[in-house]
């Protein structure tokens, strides 16, 4: 499924005042193509004023997500750097640089594109070549070669 | 032996889903005990029109929905709820009984149903079907309830509360402690008081106003006296626990905390059914009352739920029982053979051991005996549950790496699921991951697992640690 990423789908060096700024901006591609309703956004933020940064995977990475039933039309994903990073206020794992906004339809469907993500995103090494791309391709390349290891 | 292990457990599990009902509720239960204490108290008729239509429609519906939502989540809620009100309308007495049996059993209707069809319901029909099964099941067994199961309760109650006013008249009801105490220390202590008793004497609330049966089980006295004699007679360990334990039983109520002193040296249940019957005589003798439940047994709740005017009476009754089961407990204490530090030690910790094995699973109080976590069986694991609050992001994520590692070490026969927090609990689990923040609450919904909390999703120590313990344990 990561095959499918394009370079519609990655935002480099975006700049963001805070994580709710920096969520919202991660989501604006996906708002545009009507991947997903305002709503989707708004819950996504809601989900970590109410429960903390759990949405903050490690390595600097942060899963943006919330339940389908919050205004997902189309099952996408958006890969989004930050410059400079920015915390989520995880206490460990602060600041956040990279940023993946994750819109699924079901519980099931996305797994595959998870599974994926997870090989690349635990090696640490990854991440920090993934957020110094300079532009969408050499993301992009980065990613498919990492998923080819 | 095994017959009466299986039966002990099978009482409990019915015990445990009946309190399960009500548990979520008490907080309505006892605002209604509150709006009523006071309407009647005051003479207030804006209070007093509470009374009536809470008891009589929102105590057995909320019941219903918790029923409902026990067995099948929303949808078993709601047509826990709808059909409840099939029993409320056809029985002219209280329904809380009613509500316990038809909830959970539309419910389970409802899932099986739902099974069955779900296959076949067409993309883009989901809602619709779904709604439609709730509305029409809803409505035949609401019927039905109000048809045959309304009049069966009926029946079926007066027949309990002819029993109830036969003890009562012939002043027997004592002598039910005889059966409720042992029974506390056997943890169907909740069984009891909200299983049977909260049904029952909410029925005598509609002629009487008030009901002694609120005061049988949550009595603090009798496990007050034990653990004053403790206090007094104990030796090492068990001393320096009765002291805490004093406070949290009779203030805090959790009387879970003195079944093991109990357990530590069971002759001790004859000091427990002394402070029974001498308490539950007293109520009856001075013809006292609560007038609605008090949940946790504790002398400050039983203060606020007490009807006008028996607060002192109670008290007095609560401190006789105490003295009674005090004074047998000193006498047992005082004539038990000395035994040295250590031996005492080790007893209250097997205590809280077997108190552990009889719960059939991890007892809040065990803690303050021991503080060791209890140890998984590793090699008996078979599905591996990931929980977070959406239930298809983090913990896919997080679900997806621990399967990696097990694959990695050679085990294929774990299967690693992954669900919201809300889901829970689910009984087809025998461990769960989760983020720290979601700790506390996935130990809220399943307090009987193991919960292995992470901070790292990717990389967290505790996955290699769970997998290297399944793979030695199955070395071993």
């Amino acid at each position: 499924m990561l095959e499918k990423i394009s370079e519609e789908n990655i935002s480099i060096g975006v700049h963001a005042a805070d994580w709710e700024d920096a969520i919202r901006k991660s989501a604006q591609y996906l708002l545009e193509t009507k991947k997903i309703e305002n709503s989707y956004i708004d819950a996504m933020i809601e989900t970590v004023h109410k429960i903390g940064p759990y949405i903050v995977l490690g390595n600097h990475v942060a899963l943006a997500h919330a339940r389908p039933e919050c205004g997902v039309n189309q099952l996408s994903v958006h890969f989004t750097t930050l410059n400079p990073p920015v915390p989520f206020g995880s206490e460990k794992f602060d600041p956040v640089s990279l940023v993946i906004t994750l819109a699924a339809v079901d519980a099931d469907s996305h797994l595959e594109l998870i599974s994926e993500l997870a090989n690349v995103l635990m090696d640490e090494e990854n991440v920090d070549k993934l957020v110094e791309s300079k532009n969408a391709s050499e993301f992009l390349r980065l990613l498919n070669e990492m998923k080819e290891e | 032996m095994s017959n009466d292990v299986s039966l002990r457990v099978k009482a409990q599990r019915l015990g445990g889903k009946l309190s399960a009902m009500v548990l979520p509720n008490l907080g309505a239960f006892m605002g209604w005990g509150i709006l009523t204490a006071l309407g009647i108290w005051l003479a207030n008729d804006t209070l007093s029109g509470f009374v009536t239509p809470v008891l009589t429609y929102l105590l057995p519906v909320l019941i219903g929905v918790a029923g409902g939502k026990m067995v099948y989540g929303e949808k078993g809620a709601v047509i826990g709820a709808f059909t409840t009100m099939g029993v409320v309308i056809g029985a002219n007495i209280t329904m809380l009984l009613g509500a316990m049996i038809i909830s959970p059993i539309a419910a389970w209707i409802l899932k099986k149903v739902d099974g069955v069809i779900e296959p076949h319901i067409p993309v883009g029909f989901e809602l619709l079907i779904g709604n439609l099964t709730v509305a029409i099941l809803g409505a035949i067994i609401a019927v039905f309830g109000c048809v045959v199961l309304a009049p069966a309760i009926t029946s079926l109650s007066g027949f309990f509360a002819a029993g109830v006013s036969a003890l009562e008249n012939n002043n027997l009801l004592p002598l039910t402690a005889i059966f409720i105490e042992p029974a506390k220390v056997l943890f169907l202590n909740n069984a009891i008081g909200q299983g049977i008793l909260t049904p029952l004497g909410t029925t005598q609330l509609d002629e009487l106003g008030k009901s002694v049966l609120f005061l049988l089980e949550s009595n603090p006295g009798p496990g007050l006296g034990i653990l004053l004699a403790y206090c007094l007679f104990g030796k090492g360990n068990s001393k320096a626990n009765a002291y805490g334990a004093t406070v949290i039983h009779f203030f805090g109520g959790i009387h879970e905390i003195y079944f093991p002193f109990i357990l530590m040296k069971p002759v001790l249940v004859i000091a427990a059914i002394a402070g029974g019957i001498v308490g539950t005589f007293l109520f009856t003798l001075f013809g006292v009352g609560l007038v609605g439940v008090s949940s946790p047994g504790s002398i400050i709740t039983i203060m606020m739920m007490s009807a006008a005017g028996d607060q002192l009476k109670i008290l007095l009754a609560v401190l006789a029982s105490a003295a009674a089961s005090g004074i047998v407990a000193s006498i047992i204490l005082k004539g038990s053979k000395d035994v040295d530090e250590a031996e005492v030690n080790k007893s209250l910790k097997e205590a809280a051991k077997t108190m552990e094995s009889l719960k059939g699973k991890k007892s809040r109080i065990s803690s303050v005996f021991e503080d060791k976590e209890q140890e998984v069986d590793y090699s008996a694991i078979k599905k591996v549950l990931y929980v977070c609050d959406a239930g298809l992001g983090s913990s896919a994520m997080g679900a997806s790496v621990i399967a990696k590692k097990l694959k990695k070490a050679g085990i294929t026969d774990i299967g690693v699921e992954h669900a919201r927090v809300m889901d829970l609990p689910r009984e087809d689990a025998d461990i769960i991951v989760t983020h720290v923040s979601l700790k506390d609450v996935a130990h809220e919904k399943q307090p009987d697992i193991k919960i292995i909390s992470i901070e790292d999703y990717l990389n967290a120590p505790e996955y290699d640690e769970l997998v290297n313990n399944i793979v030695s344990s199955r070395n071993k």
